[in-house]
């Protein structure tokens, strides 16, 4: 067996141990809050219009720039995906 | 390539698939249940709702408050009783026609889906377990109740009709389309967008060369799986990428599976290392929502650092949950367009045959997203769309439960270990994820550090 492959399994051994004891001894948890990372989406979360119904930050850019950067970035990229895999 | 019937996608589309074929009919079903949801909570008439089991615990020591205590029997009141029949009733009448329309027995699906229902009700209590349900919910608990049965006493063959686990997933993914609100992209202003949408698809990028190219794994739907959860929102992003790219049930558990156990450690580690290391709230906060998977843990993790690291974190992490349905038709349209491509021989794929191999359920996805970020949401306000998402929300939680308890129906563990492949998978994950942890921290510092662009004033 290669030593990355040791190494691999070596950190997932240890990453699953750990993650037993989280849970086992509750750790991460805050009191109040009735929820986890079992909660894969936002909206899985108990009372998320607490966390999500808010205005964050005030900006007076219109959503037309937000869209069209959105848009771009995400054009750019699909093509460097397809530029990378050509490689 | 994987077997047609082991895959998460689509066959080749005819006109007649409009109303035969699974993809189609998918869109229609989740459609059909978001419009009664919506009717239901718009008129005041009825509620919709489906089923959902209150948390319960072993031992009153679970619970913060000894007072609230729940024992599992007492999870079963009358109105759970009512709401699993109707839960029950619309799964089975949408999944049923279904069957029906594809030319499939009807009689027989209905016969197993009803034991396999009840099945999949032995999860979703299990995983309303407290301490279950803060850490790891439905996904792991149905996998392991799965695989635990198929790999002892076996699926029996009279329950198989009802393992259809690509109609539940794609029906899944559209009612969860209803959830991203497109119009959230601004909630943090460019901070957002930069954390959240600059850095995602470089991960994806990175990870898809990583696991191609440097590790040579030849199962390219593992790898741009992979790639989904650790860089947008762990399963959710999992569930769409693998349907997206035709990633085989196995691949999808697998990537699950790795990102259920490495949330947990994050969750607790991240907020740790962030004050121990006094990096600013602010930062820390938009780390965690850029880099954590699920978006319970994010949120959590976030409010471990105070009441700004968690809002900070819950705004980027909202940004990403919009990107699933834009990374899936990007997975989508490359596959298409490029893998199958190469698959066959390098042949030029024109836009008819694009349009054949496309899978359609993304499009239900995206209109159903865009129909309520930019129809229902301007109509009715944000309240009552809110209110139309929590009455749908449970469904797509019993859909995605549907499919991952068949998933493990469906898989030995030879099949499973046969993914591991000199443990290349885990490399790609834990490589990546470290990529993703340098390069969100380098970017949230960048943009909220205040020494280049001045630091935002969160507005609650």
């Amino acid at each position: 067996m290669k030593l990355s492959s040791k190494i691999t399994y070596a950190t997932l051994v240890a990453a699953l141990a750990a993650s037993v004891y989280v849970m086992v001894r509750h750790l991460g948890l805050i009191e109040g809050l009735d929820f986890g990372c079992g909660q894969y989406y936002y909206t899985d979360i108990p009372g998320w219009e607490k966390y999500f119904s808010v205005e964050g930050v005030k900006d007076h850019l219109p959503k037309a720039l937000y869209f069209a950067l959105f848009f771009l970035w995400g054009w750019a990229m699909y093509k460097f995906w397809g530029w990378i895999d050509r490689k | 390539m994987a077997e047609i019937n082991d895959v998460v996608v689509a066959d080749r589309f005819k006109w007649s698939d409009l109303y035969k074929k699974e993809d189609w009919l998918s869109i229609w079903g989740a459609f059909l249940i978001i419009s009664i949801a919506a009717v239901g909570v718009l008129t005041g008439a009825y509620d919709f709702a489906a089923a959902k089991f209150a948390k319960w615990g072993f031992c009153a020591g679970e619970f913060s408050d000894p007072a609230k205590f729940k024992g599992l029997l007492s999870i079963f009141t009358g109105s759970v009783w009512a709401k699993l029949g109707l839960t029950f009733a619309a799964l089975a009448t949408v999944f049923t026609v279904g069957n029906k329309l594809e030319g499939k027995k009807a009689g027989k699906y209905l016969v197993a889906f009803t034991a396999f229902f009840a099945l999949v009700c032995v999860v979703r209590v299990l995983s309303a377990e407290l301490t279950f349900n803060r850490y790891l919910e439905y996904a792991f608990w149905a996998l392991l109740l799965g695989l635990a049965i198929s790999n002892t006493v076996k699926t029996p063959e009279w329950l198989k009709p009802a393992l259809r686990t690509e109609f539940y997933i794609k029906t899944g993914l559209v009612i969860l389309g209803a959830q991203v609100l497109f119009s959230n992209i601004q909630k943090f202003g460019l901070y957002g967008l930069g954390i959240a949408w600059g850095v995602t698809p470089i991960v994806i990028i990175f990870m898809w060369w990583l696991g191609v190219k440097v590790l040579k794994i030849q199962n390219k739907p593992l790898v741009i799986t992979i790639a989904a959860a650790t860089s947008v929102c762990g399963t959710s992003a999992a569930i769409a990428a693998a349907a997206a790219a035709k990633a085989k049930k196995t691949d999808l558990a697998f990537a699950v599976g790795t990102s259920l156990i490495f949330t947990v450690l994050m969750m607790v580690g991240m907020p740790f290392f962030i004050k121990l290391v006094h990096i600013d709230p602010m930062v820390g906060g938009a780390w965690i929502g850029g880099t954590v998977d699920s978006t319970g843990a994010v949120v959590l993790a976030g409010q471990a650092l105070g009441d700004v690291g968690g809002q900070v974190a819950a705004l980027v992490k909202m940004i990403q949950n919009i990107l699933i349905g834009f990374v899936a038709l990007g997975i989508a349209v490359f596959f298409t367009t490029k893998v199958d491509r190469s698959a066959a021989d390098g042949q030029k794929v024109g836009v008819g045959e694009i349009w054949q191999r496309f899978p359609k359920f993304i499009l239900g996805f995206i209109a159903a997203s865009m129909i309520f970020s930019f129809i229902m949401q301007p109509t009715f306000g944000i309240e009552e769309t809110n209110k139309v998402i929590k009455a749908l929300k449970e469904y797509q939680n019993w859909a995605f439960a549907l499919a991952f308890t068949s998933i493990g129906l469906e898989t030995n563990f030879k099949e499973l270990c046969g993914q591991v492949q000199g443990g290349k998978p885990f490399q790609l994950y834990i490589v990546g994820q470290v990529f993703n942890l340098i390069l969100t921290f380098v970017i949230a510092w960048l943009l909220l550090c205040g020494k280049i662009f001045p630091v935002p004033t969160i507005a609650a």
